[in-house]
């Protein structure tokens, strides 16, 4: 037996982060050490990362529409749809159509809401978005988004990790695999979700799918717990805690010296940071900390929750140095009640984006934080059951950026006179991809894992950088 | 010696002629196929470099490749140009040069005459000999040769054997997935060794420990996936397998009752349930869900399963467009999914072996009553055969089908089928009126509708409904005649169920309730204008899965049918009160017809009486129907009925297992151009690639044939496939890196003999798992200590060599049980339901889950079964396995990753299962001791400075909790099975504190 020299050696941690390879697998390893070595060799899955290339945005804040948002009735004004509403669709534009719900045939609908010219750029968006509007010269707008899923679940996975099909790593883990993260004390992508129901795909929307499971999104919330499993059971103080992870800890250290298997050091660092994320997160989620004037820049109401809770606390994560944090709003689904449920949608999300917008603006923060807005697909010119409701429409929508390296005030692409298909600079979802990876800093045809005997990326083969909304 | 070994090594490498499968073809797959490769589409310049001929033969550009002259071969040439030079290959935006050992050898390779081979996985594995060993001493058996062989090619040298108690708890987690007992350590010899081993893989554990491993392969879950993601009763498939592995199943059954059990000569109720193999696909019936979309989906999930979990190819590159680098084409891709179109997605009701009893006794019981009714009656011949003559003289009705459409904008799909009926799939919704459009009625004047609802395979149990038991509510009929809806004045129907009141919440219990009341029963409620009253099929277990049949005459007949604007309006409103339950009454197949006459009573027999009643030769099954129809509606009988009634209500409820049949007439399979579902091209039979091993001569192109020739003997990649993955679960890492492909882009296997040898050990073992696994267990690669060296560390980090023993994190599922087994909560019931363990509520609600979902907390000791059977919701993956990476079952895992992060830390120390766990054991330290409950964690007895450790934590934390802090903890996590009044609070909380640590022990997760 030859560790004797390495239980010398091994007392030392600072040896064994600076010298000693942790082959296995995927370890959630942080230390100060670590960080300080950023570099390519750097055997912890999450410490920062270079990108390929200087990088526009150093975060994302992915704001989730689920259900599909009315891009007709919100961004994409069509006064030909109003003259036309109540008459047949042009039948060649029905060739080939596919719906979920409706019979394509279903008469015109006209927008519900009024449109505005807003900024300098005179981007139109509907009136019932007044505090969007009033950063529309930060925000660049592309109405050509398409994809080619009109189902929820799976148009939902498509647009979280490139793919219909289950699987798949979702744009949060690619990011976090690419850069790492700032951070020891907390995930490095979060995931928080708001709305009247849940994201239609499940937990499938923030896996790692066959990346290292260490790239999940991991779920906080605005209320109760931050994360889960983050309290201490009932009844244990910290003092108790602190006592069980020395012995833990010690008993661990002592192990390593006998076996030497590198990763139980591993775990030793991730129960120390266990304990301090239970410092953290509390602090971090508790938004009750920041003055009145940023709560009602917001609209954000502590204890409550909400959407405006959750892009207050987006920032806060962001300024602690998460990489990713993905807030699923899922409310947008108006098959009916179109005009109440975008009334209510707007009010919830309106302020509370722009909030955001401004606030991360007013700390230096917008330029290298990039966000992005809007949901899996579109909804039909045509009607559903009714005057007051639209079905699912995979062939045109709206998104959204703002931030990280986006031109403000930027309108790009078109849809047709009736907003059925975009026709010019149409945008496909690994265009939008390819276009985040690229404001980090990636080639997104060069930022691969090997499975299945094969290079994967988040774009396939795909994915165009939208040169014309980057500053 | 050493000097002496380097230099045997040196010269091999030095002469050793340049191999093409292993050194030559990965360079150009890697740095070539893609544009020179089996895909014609994405070929550059005419030049393809994955068939020898063709590579000859050379390009646009002239030969690529002249045997022994690398001078004129224009691929050298290439490569070796200045990086920057347009021509230089590969393309300088696409692909790094390749580095100088590469060009040497591919030079070398070719100055040597480029000798072309095939690539080793696609050639059947035959046994290779022995290597030679120095070390004749320390193989156990013969993976040892192999083992040993090449570490002493490397200079390396094996480890010493691990301690007796470290091997025996590696034994018992690898084999069982449970960690010794304490007896089980204190009494073990080495000497028994061979007898412990035996007993492991004879317990009953085992087939769960390893039903695990290939659940993630089979990508088991317990709900459906997508949006809705409903709940599954899928848990007979799961014990089919733990049963399947414990009886040492061949693989090649295994493999051939799952892709076809269905098929084989008298399937049983198992061989069906085997099925659920391939129905582990999800489904999608979220509200606009096209089922045909999803089928299709759900099938090119089955060719990929089949391809990572069967045959360690990848197939998915194959729906798009032909493989980029294995020789798969883009028709044998849809060849294979041929055999796996012609499903249907069916259901059967699964009974366990003690319901199966029940049943039958019932059967008896109801059979000697009757028996009873005929000897007491002694005339029931004369009685009996006048009520079939009288029936049968009765007038008949003339009935027309009628040709019928759903309009409208809903979400759910009815498809029209041959024979007129509709059936409804896809989204189930749980209220609705389904408003149907009729093409002009060939029927002049109206009397009477009669609506029939049908069997099909596609429903829950047969249908006739799409309830989760397969039964229907109509709460109200409607014939809508040019906008006004017309009156019936009486209704009758085949079955007549008592009124009842129905609670359709049994999934999700948690859903937003609706304040009215549903009441089911007969006919009449069809037509009552009330539509919170419903006719119903249900009729208990046992007996709601028949074809039912209602007719309803009108008021006033309509006239001039053909001339009006006719609708008819299924409303359907005793589903769940919200789109977010799960539960539906929906009519699943119907057929509606109309005639000018009034009904008469025959009108109104079940359809299967009639049929039995119009049959020239009845089938004694269709005697005892008639005899039991007859007898039922005859009210001399009434007391025998009601003792009969009273019988059938105990009937057993079963589960809707899922399984696959074959549809009657195979579906026609066309080839997806780049996958995309609405751009279908030519016909493609069923086939299988052609290079992989040939299909049996002669036999049908069933799926039958597809599964035997997926275990055929001369499969290249099955057997190797199989046994590559048993490796990887005992060493971390299998043979081959990468288990779910050995195709050309894998990795070289570290032991490509000993994949061989083992491949075919199987095989000719009546492909064996428990010989594969006694000979792991039983080698001295295995039995060795695990411990690191620095030696090793910086040699051979990630152990491929196996110079030492395989230590690594335990899966998510055995560090559940060993927290349950080492506490003692542990109840190891085999089998069965699901169970539904702890976990916060807010995750099955809104807006963390997407609809509400049932998780029901288990309140007895079903709390504390092992992991295995946990219900698993796609959607929401069960917290503490999930932290731990266990596979959601989204898609076929055939290797998990295996991370370490701070939420584990907090999982294993605050959620309330792991807390309970550290309760009991901390309740058994204080009736044991701490050196005692730490040897049952880690096996061994804690060292002097470890224990010392540990006391002082139990002394300091008695002092650290108050009385109060220590009856919170205590009331809180206090298991159901442990009475807490027996313990003085703090030092039970003290020792808590204690068990917690040893609970997050690494030593405790990890399989030493």
């Amino acid at each position: 037996m030859n560790f004797l020299s390495d239980i010398q050696r091994a007392h030392s941690r600072r040896w064994f982060l600076k010298d000693c390879g942790l082959g296995l697998g995927a370890i959630a390893l942080t230390s100060l050490e670590a960080r300080a070595n950023a570099n390519p060799g750097n055997p912890n899955p999450l410490a920062p990362k270079r990108s390929h290339f200087p990088a526009k945005a150093k975060n994302v804040i992915f704001l989730y529409m689920g259900g599909a948002p009315s891009h007709l009735d919100l961004f994409d004004y069509k006064p030909e749809l109003a003259r036309l509403n109540g008459t047949k669709p042009p039948a060649e534009l029905l060739k080939n159509y596919q719906s979920a719900f409706i019979n394509p045939d279903n008469n015109l609908l006209g927008p519900k809401f009024k449109f505005k010219k807003y900024g300098k750029a005179g981007t139109q968006m509907a009136e019932i978005l007044p505090h969007l509007g009033s950063v529309a010269d930060d925000i660049a707008v592309i109405r050509s988004m398409h994809t080619e899923a009109f189902n929820h679940a799976p148009a939902q996975i498509l647009l979280s990790t490139g793919s219909q099909q289950f699987g798949r790593p979702s744009l949060g883990s690619w990011v976090t695999y690419g850069l790492g993260c700032d951070t020891d004390n907390l995930p490095a992508f979060v995931v928080i979700s708001s709305g009247s129901k849940g994201p239609s795909g499940g937990n499938a929307n923030f896996s790692s799918g066959f990346l290292p499971s260490v790239y999940d999104g991991v779920q906080f919330r605005s209320v109760g717990d931050p994360v889960l499993y983050l309290s201490n059971p009932k009844g244990v103080s910290k003092g108790n805690r602190k006592a069980v992870i020395d012995a833990i800890n010690e008993l661990n250290n002592r192990h390593f010296e006998s076996v030497g298997d590198p990763e139980i050091q591993t775990r030793i660092a991730a129960y120390e940071m266990s304990a301090r994320m239970q410092d953290v997160a509390p602090e971090v989620t508790d938004i009750s900390r920041e003055p009145d004037h940023i709560q009602k820049l917001y609209g954000a109401e502590p204890g409550k929750r909400s959407f405006a809770n959750n892009a207050l606390l987006a920032r806060r994560l962001v300024e602690r140095g998460v990489r990713f944090v993905e807030l699923f709003h899922e409310s947008w689904d108006q098959h009916g009640g179109l005009v109440g449920g975008l009334k209510k949608n707007c009010k919830d999300v309106d302020q509370a984006c722009a909030a955001l917008i401004k606030d991360l603006k007013q700390r230096g923060m917008l330029e290298d934080t990039l966000i992005v807005f809007g949901g899996e697909f579109g909804r039909t010119p045509m009607t559903q059951g009714g005057t007051d409701g639209r079905d699912h429409h995979p062939n045109a929508f709206t998104m959204w950026l703002a931030g990280g390296g986006i031109k403000g005030g930027v309108n790009h692409g078109k849809t047709d006179d009736l907003g059925f298909n975009a026709v010019e600079d149409k945008i496909h979802i690994h265009d939008l991809n390819a276009t985040i990876l690229h404001q980090l800093g990636f080639d997104h045809e060069k930022l691969t894992t090997r499975f299945q005997g094969r290079d994967f990326r988040l774009t396939d083969v795909h994915g165009h950088v939208i040169k014309p909304i980057l500053s | 010696m050493r000097p002496l070994v380097i230099l045997l090594c040196l010269a091999s490498t030095v002469f050793a002629e340049v191999d093409f499968a292993s050194e030559i073809q990965p360079i150009l797959s890697d740095n070539c196929y893609v544009c020179h490769g089996p895909d014609e589409k994405s070929r550059k310049g005419g030049l393809r470099l994955d068939q020898q001929d063709l590579a000859l033969k050379g390009g646009d550009s002239g030969p690529a490749i002249v045997p022994g002259n690398p001078s004129k071969s224009l691929i050298l040439s290439r490569i070796n140009l200045p990086h920057g030079d347009e021509d230089h290959m590969p393309p300088p935006d696409k692909k790094d040069p390749l580095a100088p050992k590469q060009k040497d050898l591919l030079e070398q390779w070719i100055k040597e005459g480029a000798k072309w081979g095939k690539h080793w996985a696609f050639i059947p594995p035959e046994r290779p000999k022995l290597p030679k060993i120095k070390n004749d001493a320390w193989p156990k058996n013969e993976i040892d040769h192999f083992i040993l062989a090449r570490l002493e090619a490397e200079g390396l040298d094996p480890s010493s054997p691990t301690v007796p108690r470290t091997l025996l708890r590696r034994l018992h987690l690898d084999l069982i997935g449970l960690p010794p007992s304490l007896t089980d350590l204190r009494s073990f010899q080495p000497s028994e060794l061979e007898s412990r081993i035996a007993g492991l893989l004879a317990s009953p554990h085992y087939g769960e420990k390893w039903a695990r491993e290939w659940l993630d392969v089979a990508r088991y879950a317990d709900s459906a996936g997508y949006e809705k993601d409903l709940p599954r009763e899928m848990h007979f498939y799961r014990d089919w397998v733990v049963k399947a592995l414990n009886k040492d199943m061949g693989y090649d059954d295994f493999i051939i009752k799952q892709i076809a059990g269905d098929l084989v000569p008298d399937a049983t109720q198992d061989d069906h349930i085997a099925t659920g193999y391939l129905r582990n696909s999800m489904t999608n019936e979220e509200g606009g869900a096209k089922p045909e979309q999803f089928r299709i989906e759900g099938i090119f999930d089955r060719v990929d399963a089949v391809g990572k979990g069967i045959l360690g190819i990848t197939t998915q590159c194959a729906r798009c467009h032909t493989h980029k680098y294995d020789p798969l084409t883009h028709d044998e891709y849809y060849g294979m999914f041929a055999y796996l179109n012609s499903i249907r997605e069916a259901s059967t009701p699964a009974y366990s072996v003690g319901q199966h009893t029940q049943i039958k006794q019932i059967k008896k019981q109801i059979t000697a009553l009757e028996n009873r009714l005929k000897t007491e009656n002694p005339d029931w011949q004369v009685v009996y055969q006048d009520w079939q003559d009288e029936l049968l003289k009765s007038p008949r009705t003339t009935w027309t089908v009628q040709k019928i459409a759903q309009y409208g904008d809903a979400g759910q799909k009815y498809q029209s089928l041959p024979d007129g009926s509709l059936i409804n799939q896809g989204y189930a919704a749980t209220m609705m009126s389904a408003p149907f459009q009729h093409q002009s009625s060939t029927v002049g004047t109206i009397r009477s509708v009669r609506l029939e609802l049908l069997n099909d395979p596609y429903l829950p149990l047969n249908g006739p409904g799409r309830s989760m038991a397969g039964t229907a509510a109509l709460s109200e009929y409607l014939l809508r005649v040019d906008g006004k809806d017309a009156k019936f004045k009486i209704a009758h129907a085949s079955v007549n169920p008592p009124e009842a009141k129905i609670d359709p919440k049994r999934y999700p219990l948690n859903a937003e309730r609706g304040p009215d009341e549903r009441i089911t029963g007969g006919a009449q409620f069809a037509i009552d204008g009330n539509h919170k009253t419903a006719w119903t099929t249900d009729h208990g277990p046992g007996r709601s899965n028949d074809p039912q049949i209602i007719v309803m005459e009108l008021d006033e007949p309509i006239t001039k049918a053909g001339t009006r604007d006719l609708r008819t309006i299924l409303v359907q409103r005793h589903g769940g009160f919200n789109s977010d339950d799960n539960q539906t009454f929906n009519i699943g197949r119907f057929r509606l017809s109309f005639s000018s006459q009034s009904p008469t009573p025959f009108d109104t027999l079940p359809p299967r009486i009639r049929e039995a009643l119009l049959s020239d030769k009845r089938s004694p099954q269709q005697e005892a129907l008639v005899f039991s129809h007859w007898r039922s509606h005859n009210p001399a009988f009434a007391d025998i009925n009601q003792q009969i009634e009273k019988l059938w209500k105990k009937h057993p409820t079963p589960a809707v297992a899922l399984v696959a049949k074959a549809v009657e007439k195979p579906r026609v399979t066309r080839l997806f151009e780049r996958g995309e579902q609405t751009k279908p091209q030519h016909e493609v039979k069923p086939n299988t690639p052609a290079f992989l091993n040939p299909l049996p001569k002669g036999d049908p192109a069933s799926r039958l044939t597809f599964a035997k020739w997926l275990v055929a003997r001369d499969s290249p990649t099955t057997a190797r496939t199989l046994v590559n993955r048993i490796w990887q679960s005992y060493f971390g890492t299998g043979l081959v890196e990468s288990p779910e492909d050995l195709g050309l882009q894998s990795p070289r296997p570290s032991h490509p003999e000993l994949l061989d040898w083992l491949a075919v050990e199987l095989m000719e073992n009546d492909w064996s798992m428990k010989h594969i696994h006694r000979l792991i267990v039983s080698s001295a690669t295995y039995q060795q200590n695990s411990a690191h060296s620095s030696l090793l560390r910086e040699r051979d980090p990630n152990n491929r060599l196996l110079a030492r023993g395989p230590r690594t994190r335990v899966p998510a599922e055995v560090l559940r049980d060993i927290q349950l087994s080492t506490s003692g909560l542990i109840n190891l019931e085999i089998g069965g339901r699901c169970v539904f363990p702890p976990a916060p509520e807010f995750l099955f609600q809104k807006p963390v889950s997407y609809g509400p979902k049932t998780w029901d907390v288990e309140t007895d000791s079903q709390r504390y079964r092992r992991a295995l059977y946990t219900f698993r919701f796609r959607s929401v993956p069960y917290p503490m396995l999930a932290v731990f990476d266990a596979a959601t079952g989204d898609a076929a895992c055939v290797r998990r990753t295996t991370s370490t992060t701070p939420l584990q830390a907090l999982t294993t120390l605050n959620e309330s299962m792991s807390v309970e766990a550290a309760v009991a054991l901390g309740a058994r330290i204080l009736q044991t001791s701490i050196a005692d409950a730490f040897e049952h964690c880690t096996s061994r007895p804690p060292d002097a400075a470890e224990l010392s450790v540990l006391t002082q934590l139990f002394e300091s934390q008695k002092t650290a909790f108050t009385s109060k802090s220590a009856q919170e903890l205590i009331a809180t996590y206090h298991p159901l099975t442990l009475d807490p009044s027996s313990q003085d609070p703090v030092q039970l909380a003290a020792a808590t504190s204690v068990a917690q640590a040893l609970l997050n022990l690494d030593e405790t997760m990890t399989k030493n």
